[in-house]
């Protein structure tokens, strides 16, 4: 049997997630399809992707069959900076997301055709839904949508940035201002900072606004927000339903507060309660994005925070022992990989740089591997 | 057996450790000191020491029996990796080394005991003394026990009392060591304390550094910059800072038939202490156009370092260091896969060892335990070209080739600035007579007296 195209496949996992976004109680029913999906994605994968078939076959995984989607292997997210992992034909590749980084060589990119990009919007879109149901309803009420980000214009390449004109796009009854810049000349043009000029005018609309808002922000946006704010004595009551949504990053630009901190200096500018801050876990190596759940009714209510992650139906956790290479038992730590089947036109199946501990079908983020890349010696980059 | 609470470290943590407690500890060491220490003579210290060092080296010696028992939870190292570090620093320690580091640093093997002189002084009429200071702190930067007792040791032959800051965590192996010699000669024990807190107690260290003479420290360089802000001035310090080793293999001189027993003495060098200390060699090179190419010898330093982990196995590692290894190890795997510029050997379901052959000759910092680069040198001039950034941070080169070549080869690495030539399979050992990073053990702790005869 010759394998499917492309195509056909992003047309498969766009039914998969639709019907996933339809079904209310998916996850229990999507298992063999989730799983029968994967294994053809990691077959078309492995046929086209000269490097990922190479890694594979290092790894003894010789041929394009796999017994299970949790049998993939995994392509670690350095492999997205030292090649191009696209499936796509050059000539259909027509936009990149690049993550953040300090130089060209250790910039990640993930290629994009314009029906990879339109998979990519259907999962944030389904996968905010399945999140947020409360959004849609309201949006027909004309939410207001705060993105502390640059706008699309600026940061073309930021794959967040992406997420949220996407959202934008799709709430049209809502509006929607992105409030962040990109500092800098040319190619230093990388570090984003708050337009503080226009930041009053829109919370203050909010003050008014009857419908619920969404404010998005990485956490080194909202860093930065409350160190204006300190100043100013900005302080902005959003309106009853409003949601903040907290993408996690610093990337060693700002100082860096603890979660539990954090979310109670946003808590406290924005009056909103503890259980309407949620955490996003995305990246641009992937398609889908995690969310975390709102604490437990009955948790310890000093903590406001669940820390706790689940991908939707379409895209799976493995947490695994960075020591061993074997899942790690439910409360155990261990690298986090990511199955994900909106990574049609790339690598499904990926190894993060992530620490996780298991908790079920959920993982509890325990932050970045330090000192990933070979940087060569570190007296040498500050020379 | 349990520890006596001789020392501060032997307090359950839970003790607080106060700024009197610590004022009163100094004060004692100095008055053991007048009472018990500065009477002895250079034959009888040596004499202590030795016999310290050969129980250290008896299998059925309590301290070397509860460091091997207790030291894999305490320390992280397996327990054969504790037994071979012990057994290599204990036995380069006896009566004759001892006494030669004296002859070799005062010049005369009397020299603290009293006014005598060297060829050079006698013809010009002179003669001095040395002595130590009365109270030494030791600023103890890492887990490898071996810079801290040789410290210790050093500081008892001149007569110093002595107090040695552990970082948190770290006290264990040095703790045996100080128990060990009051076993011999209390009253020597009761000159040293050993005490544990996290750099950066401030208010406790200020005490520390107000009541020494001289301060010797081992970390990084920001660390040895913040202890030197504190010191008081008129306060010496010694600063042991930042350091890096490597090995390499010439191309002449060596047959192809010792390609096996020189990859396996690099082998022992990135095992010895799981590769936790300055001395551990990053990165291998191997020079172009000899009996072993780089890559070659690359495969034989994976098979000699699977076959160590039989017998000495590496320490088990907290889930982010090994998060760190195995996403280094992950970088070079797909490199590997995609390139015949870059091979990857490595333990099967572990983390244990691993080794990266890369034609690319850059140095390259590895994530220590056990994970090690070779890399192919034109010759000892391009090493040293990549080298540059690090002229000065460079402590030891282990070299493996022979005769005349040798010689070349380790004058050029000394005209550089490399402070340690060794042969390979002896990085991680340094004999007792060594110049700590360059400079003389007891030279750089003493003062001296010049007596200008008439």
């Amino acid at each position: 049997m010759s394998n499917p195209s492309c195509p056909e496949l992003i047309a498969e996992v766009a039914r998969f997630i639709q019907s996933c976004a339809d079904s209310a109680d998916s996850r229990n029913d999507s298992g063999e399809r989730f799983d029968s999906i994967a294994r053809r994605l990691f077959s078309f994968q492995f046929e086209t992707l000269t490097p990922y078939r190479q890694l594979c076959r290092s790894r003894g995984q010789g041929d394009e069959r796999v017994a299970s989607w949790d049998s993939i292997p995994l392509m670690p997210v350095e492999g997205f900076k030292a090649f191009d992992l696209s499936c796509l034909p050059s000539k259909d590749r027509t936009r990149v997301f690049r993550s953040s980084g300090t130089t060209r060589s250790n910039v990640s990119h993930h290629w994009h055709s314009d029906r990879s990009i339109a998979l990519y919007e259907l999962s944030v879109r389904m996968g905010m839904e399945l999140r947020f149901p409360s959004l849609k309803r309201d949006a027909s009420n004309g939410t207001r949508m705060i993105f502390l980000t640059p706008p699309p214009s600026e940061a073309p390449d930021s794959s967040l940035v992406w997420m949220l004109d996407t959202l934008r796009r799709a709430l049209p009854a809502s509006s929607a201002v992105f409030l962040g810049r990109c500092a800098g000349e040319g190619n230093e043009r990388r570090e984003w900072i708050l337009d503080s000029a226009a930041l009053p005018a829109a919370f203050e609309s909010c003050v008014d606004s009857t419908g619920p808002v969404l404010v998005v922000g990485t956490a080194f946006n909202f860093v930065h927000l409350m160190d204006l704010t300190r100043t100013t004595r900005f302080a902005n009551p959003l309106p009853e339903g409003s949601i903040v949504i907290e993408t996690g990053g610093y990337k060693g630009r700002s100082r860096v507060l603890k979660r539990d901190e954090l979310r109670s200096e946003i808590s406290r500018i924005f009056s909103v309660p503890p259980r309407s801050i949620v955490g996003e876990y995305g990246m641009c190596e992937l398609g889908s994005q995690a969310y975390e759940r709102y604490p437990c009714l009955g948790e310890d209510r000093a903590s406001s925070v669940s820390g706790e992650f689940v991908f939707p139906p379409w895209a799976r956790a493995r947490v695994f022992s960075p020591e061993t290479g074997m899942e790690v038992a439910d409360g155990e730590t261990g690298l986090l990989g990511i199955v994900d089947l909106a990574n049609v036109g790339s690598v499904c199946g990926i190894q993060t740089g992530d620490l996780a501990t298991r908790a079920g079908d959920w993982f509890v983020l325990r932050g970045r591997v330090e000192s990933v890349a070979p940087r060569g010696c570190s007296l040498m980059s500050a020379a | 057996m349990r520890l006596p609470a001789y020392y501060i470290a032997d307090l359950p943590s839970e003790a607080d450790l106060s700024p009197l407690l610590l004022r009163e500890a100094c004060q004692s060491l100095r008055r053991n000191r007048r009472s018990y220490l500065i009477g002895r003579s250079t034959d009888e210290l040596i004499g202590v020491l030795s016999a310290v060092s050969d129980n250290w080296l008896e299998a059925n010696d309590p301290y070397r029996a509860l460091a091997l028992e207790r030291g894999p939870k305490s320390t992280g190292f397996s327990r054969s990796t504790i037994e071979r570090g012990l057994d290599e620093l204990f036995s380069g320690i006896d009566r004759c080394r001892l006494e030669q580091v004296i002859v070799q640093d005062l010049g005369h093997e009397r020299r603290l005991d009293e006014m005598t002189a060297m060829r050079v002084e006698e013809e010009s009429g002179r003669r001095g003394l040395a002595r130590g200071p009365e109270l030494i702190t030791h600023i103890a930067g890492g887990v490898l026990p071996n810079p801290v007792i040789i410290s210790l040791m050093m500081g008892l032959l001149i007569r110093s009392a002595q107090i040695v800051k552990c970082p948190a965590g770290g006290s264990f192996l040095p703790r045996l060591f100080a128990h060990s010699v009051y076993a011999v000669a209390p009253k020597l024990g009761a000159c040293m304390e050993i005490i544990e807190w996290p750099g950066g107690e401030v208010s406790l260290e200020e005490i520390v550094f107000e009541e020494s003479d001289l301060v010797t420290a081992t970390g990084t360089d920001e660390t040895l910059v913040s202890v030197q802000s504190r010191i008081p001035s008129g306060t010496r310090m010694v600063g042991y800072g930042h350091k890096v080793s490597l090995a390499y293999i010439s191309g002449r001189g060596l047959a192809d038939k010792e390609m096996v027993e020189v990859a396996s003495k690099c082998a022992r060098d990135v095992t010895a202490w799981d590769q936790q200390g300055c001395l551990s060699p990053h990165v291998i090179y191997v020079e172009n156009g000899g009996a072993f190419p780089a890559e070659r010898f690359a495969e034989a330093v994976a098979s000699a370092l699977c076959q160590i982990e039989e017998v000495q196995p590496r320490g088990a590692l907290g889930v982010e260091q090994a998060a760190d290894l195995a996403m280094r190890r992950s970088v070079y795997e797909i490199r590997a896969a995609n390139s015949p510029d870059t091979r990857l050997w490595s333990s099967d379901r572990s983390t244990a060892w691993t080794v990266v052959y890369e034609s690319d000759p850059r140095f390259h910092y590895t994530c220590l335990n056990r994970f090690i680069y070779v890399k192919p040198s034109r010759d000892a001039d391009e090493t040293l070209h990549q080298l540059e950034p690090l002229r000065g941070k460079v402590s030891t080169v282990g070299l493996a080739a022979a005769g005349r070549e040798a010689e070349r080869l380790a004058t050029t690495f000394a005209r550089w600035g490399v402070s340690r030539v060794c042969p390979v399979g002896k990085m991680q050992s340094p004999p007792l007579l060594w110049r700590h990073d360059g400079r003389p053990r007891l030279g750089e702790l003493v003062d001296w007296t010049d007596w200008e005869r008439e």
